[in-house]
């Protein structure tokens, strides 16, 4: 089962993302199984530092186990609750710091895999309504997360729009 | 009472700000002040940055009935400059706050306001 967190830049779709996740885990607790939280950001600077710290502090109780996983995803853990946080970080290391062959296949057989056996909660982002035309290198990037989204969208029991905080359900039903 | 409108750019929020909620155009105004609607609320965040903007907003809830509008900034590719990242990120964590803290919000699409909260 697939279930999508998307919204822009500080819309409070993660927060939003991990209490679905701890909820889920709570109703569905499966022997052998546990909640898990894909770490996919790489640490760079101070910024990106402050960023994880947050993060981790919110989450800090809420019963995540942490896998770090900027490039691949695990996808040997079963029966469990999965947050990944987030799918535009784990396709942007893909394309600019790994130069991995075909991401967009990676990553979805990566999710597919994942998702048989599993919830997988999916965080991604809202990058697409600038009007701004960039190199590119970018523009391959939000066309793939694009696409990315929309296969997403269409397998997932759950599509969410965090605005502000507030969750607009595009498709599916919050329980 | 208090009501958060966001949207796009150019997408209508005063004019059903006008509509919506009868507000005359003397009482819209760009500052946080004794004015029933404060418009544009991303270029005070920019302006006066975000501390200012929650501190005045708290202040101005108290005494009374209060519409804010904002433009959403937040849904394009992160901005290489760190200022500019910090921009969005602001404007992302007051509308939260206010979205908290508003009996009603509206996101505005073409004119077409709907409520969301």
């Amino acid at each position: 089962m697939i279930y999508i967190f998307s919204g822009g830049s500080s819309s409070g779709k993660s927060e939003l993302a991990e209490k679905y996740a701890v909820n889920l885990w709570n109703k569905s607790r499966k022997k052998g199984g546990g909640l898990y939280y894909y770490a996919t950001m790489r640490v760079y600077d101070r910024e990106g530092k402050q960023r994880v710290e947050k993060h981790r502090k919110r989450r800090d109780g809420c019963g995540f186990i942490t896998e770090e996983c900027p490039s691949h995803l695990n996808t040997k853990i079963t029966n469990s609750v999965i947050l990944l946080e987030c799918l535009s970080n784990r396709l942007a290391n893909a394309m600019f710091s790994d130069g991995e062959e075909d991401p967009e296949k990676v990553i979805l057989d990566e999710i597919n895999t994942l998702s048989e056996k599993n919830s997988v909660v999916i965080v991604t982002n809202e990058i697409f309504s600038d009007g701004e035309e960039y190199s590119p290198e970018t523009e391959q990037y939000r066309r793939m997360l694009g696409r990315l989204n929309c296969v997403l969208c269409r397998q997932a029991e759950l599509v969410v729009e965090s605005v502000y905080g507030i969750p607009l359900v595009h498709k599916g039903e919050w329980i | 009472m208090i009501v958060l409108v966001i949207g796009g750019r150019a997408q209508g929020k005063k004019n059903f700000i006008r509509e919506t909620f009868e507000v005359r155009e003397e009482e819209f105004d760009c500052d946080i002040g004794k004015n029933r609607a404060v418009m544009h609320l991303e270029k005070l965040i920019r302006e006066q940055g975000k501390e200012t903007v929650l501190y005045k907003l708290e202040e101005r809830f108290l005494k009374g009935d209060c519409i804010v509008s904002c433009d959403e900034v937040g849904m394009g590719i992160v901005p290489m400059d760190k200022k500019d990242r910090e921009y969005r990120d602001d404007v992302g964590k007051v509308l939260c706050e206010i979205a908290k803290r508003a009996d009603e919000v509206f996101r505005v699409f073409a004119g077409i306001g709907q409520r969301i909260k």
